[in-house]
């Protein structure tokens, strides 16, 4: 009987282990074969991988919280002073993943402005049918014009913003009145599981009549845990995975004869009160001799 | 102890070593736009008057040294170099120029052609953090103004442990490559739209090209799907049409489909560069994949000094 329990409590030992190694296989896995199958039928949301900080980890401070396989409840963030970090403060929380199927699209760049036009394109990653809400806001006004797009199984779909998109008699996406504004669009799934949820990739291409063109992905955010889409999306590494703390980019710097825009929209939003809300963005500039502005 | 224990713990036994198989198999696709340790640009061209900006940043608080290889696209062959950057430093070259710092040493040779290029941190410790620092883009431009750009596929070391040159992308080690690529792609054929692949896996040791079987499964906004497949070796450079003849406005019956790529030998890497007509203006843009699916591959890069 003793022996029993003894090798019970092991089993359980290597489960729990196995469950806290994350991508881990200790199993190893066949290859795959000639054959191609059809996309599977669900979108697989993938464990976040290790460690997604740049946190140097000489400092006395807490380091953040490292990404784990399953969903931990965040407590309210509160910024961590770090001398060392260009900005003052330690990098908080976990990003989100980018390039996987995701339950929330964020275009922050639609433009109509004189000359311009943005292609919006959207797709499903699902063999399943998918209904998406879609809100484009006003960089000006913060007020919104909000539209379904219904989208068959694998289906892309693809409207200028200028134009808007009309299907059988339907109006699916509807022109694009303000000058400049952001797309955010939200699964509505037909059921409650996690692969309902996440369904989605995008992306836009803003041009002008130059031909001057800027291509890039739509931000991604996953949902996490199955649940139904209530209309109040919490990204909070819980619910749905969280904004990015902060952004980083590698810029050209402004000279005679050419210049770089900077566009930044609010990760948090209310699309029913259409408020608009002041945000001050902290930037911290570093030149490639290591001087920080 | 009588039987009916033994079935329940066989039985118990059974489902805590199957469910734990059923959750370990299977890679994970690699996540992007992190702090990564292995950078890829499936696209450096510097032919005929176009050339390519490359920019790595460091986003650590710690020096960072980093292995490089340009690869060819014609012959795989590689013209390997190093790079230290400083805490947080950004760095960026043309590749038909090269650099050179005096001060740090760093320099990267000119290059010529079209190729890849792969970028592995050099970890002066065995942690993960030291590792996962470096991210890139890369903007391939022309005379006439056109610009494509596009961000370097990052992939983030697991496990810690010695950089040894042998970057094991199996979802353990590193993260593994992906299974397949999602493009939602135009289907003008009479725009230049073009894919570019690249395999992930890679022996820049021996350099011998590799033959690969690349599947396709186009699907439109109809949902009907149509399947291709060709063959490539060191880099995969196709106009749409030269994939299959069905790969037209006409044929397809859509301006717009979602293309998957699949590689049947091993993983694949790369990029579409979309032609779009803004009314009558032709742009040009950098389209990255989605992933799905994660699938185990080697890049081994010739040895560095220690």
């Amino acid at each position: 009987m003793a022996e029993l329990f003894r090798i019970l409590t092991m089993l359980l030992a290597l489960f729990t282990q196995l469950l806290s190694q994350g991508p881990i296989t200790p199993f190893p896995t066949p290859l795959p074969t000639a054959t191609f199958t059809q996309p599977p039928a669900t979108a697989t949301p993938t464990p976040v991988p290790a460690t997604s900080t740049a946190v140097p980890t000489r400092t006395s401070t807490p380091l953040p919280p490292t990404p784990t396989r399953t969903p931990t409840a965040t407590a309210t963030q509160i910024s961590i002073i770090d001398e060392e970090d260009p900005t003052g403060f330690s990098v908080l929380g976990v990003p989100p993943a980018q390039k996987l199927p995701t339950a929330v699209l964020v275009y922050p760049l639609v433009s109509t402005r004189s000359g311009e036009d943005t292609l919006v394109e959207m797709m499903n990653l699902t063999n399943a049918p998918v209904t998406v809400k879609c809100h484009y806001v006003n960089a000006e006004t913060c007020r919104g014009i909000d539209f379904f797009v219904r989208l068959t199984a694998l289906q892309p779909i693809a409207w200028l913003a200028s134009t808007g998109q009309s299907g059988n008699g339907l109006r699916i996406a509807p022109p694009l009145t303000a000058e400049q504004a952001e797309l955010k669009c939200f699964v509505q799934p037909s059921s409650t599981s996690l692969s309902a949820h996440n369904a989605l990739q995008g992306r836009a291409i803003v041009s002008d009549t130059d031909g001057q063109t800027v291509g890039y992905s739509a931000i991604g955010f996953r949902r996490l845990v199955a649940g139904s889409f209530t209309g109040r999306v919490a990204l909070d590494g819980v619910t749905y995975e969280q904004c990015p703390d902060r952004l980083h980019f590698n810029a050209l710097a402004s000279q005679a004869g050419s210049d770089s825009e900077l566009i930044l929209v609010p990760c948090e939003e209310d699309l029913l009160r259409k408020r608009t809300t002041e945000t001050v963005v902290q930037i911290a500039v570093i030149n490639e001799l290591k001087k920080q502005f | 102890m009588n039987s009916r224990m033994w079935r329940t713990f066989i039985t118990l036994a059974a489902l805590l070593v199957g469910s734990g198989a059923f959750m370990s198999a299977g890679h994970a696709q690699p996540a992007q736009k992190l702090p990564s340790a292995l950078l890829i640009y499936p696209l450096i061209d510097t032919e005929g008057t176009r050339d390519t900006r490359i920019e790595i940043v460091n986003l650590s608080g710690d020096y960072v040294d980093l292995q490089c290889f340009y690869v060819h696209g014609d012959s795989c062959l590689e013209i390997g170099f190093f790079l230290s950057l400083t805490p947080y430093q950004p760095m960026a070259w043309t590749a038909r120029r090269g650099t050179f710092d005096p001060f740090s040493g760093t320099a990267a040779p000119p290059f010529y052609g079209t190729g890849e290029l792969k970028c592995a941190v050099v970890a002066p410790r065995n942690e993960v953090d030291y590792h996962n620092a470096i991210q890139g883009r890369a903007t391939v431009y022309a005379d006439d103004g056109q610009t494509v750009s596009y961000g370097a596929v990052g992939f983030q070391r697991l496990s810690p442990g010695p950089y040894t040159g042998i970057v094991e992308l199996d979802g353990s080690t590193y993260a593994a490559c992906p299974n397949r690529l999602h493009f939602q792609v135009q289907t003008n054929e009479t725009l230049p739209n073009e894919l570019i692949l690249i395999p992930c896996d890679q022996d820049l040791i021996l350099q011998i090209p590799t033959e690969l079987t690349v599947q396709f499964l186009i699907t439109n906004e109809f949902e009907q799907t149509y399947s291709a497949s060709t063959g490539m070796e060191c880099t995969g450079v196709f106009r749409f049409p030269e994939i299959a003849s069905f790969l037209t406005r006409a044929a397809i019956g859509t301006d717009t489909a979602q293309m998957n790529v699949r590689g049947v030998q091993g993983p694949l890497l790369g990029l579409v560069i979309d032609a779009v007509d803004f009314s009558g203006t032709v742009g040009i843009a950098g389209n990255e994949p989605s992933f799905s699916g994660g699938r185990r591959a080697t890049v081994q890069f010739p040895g560095f000094p220690r």
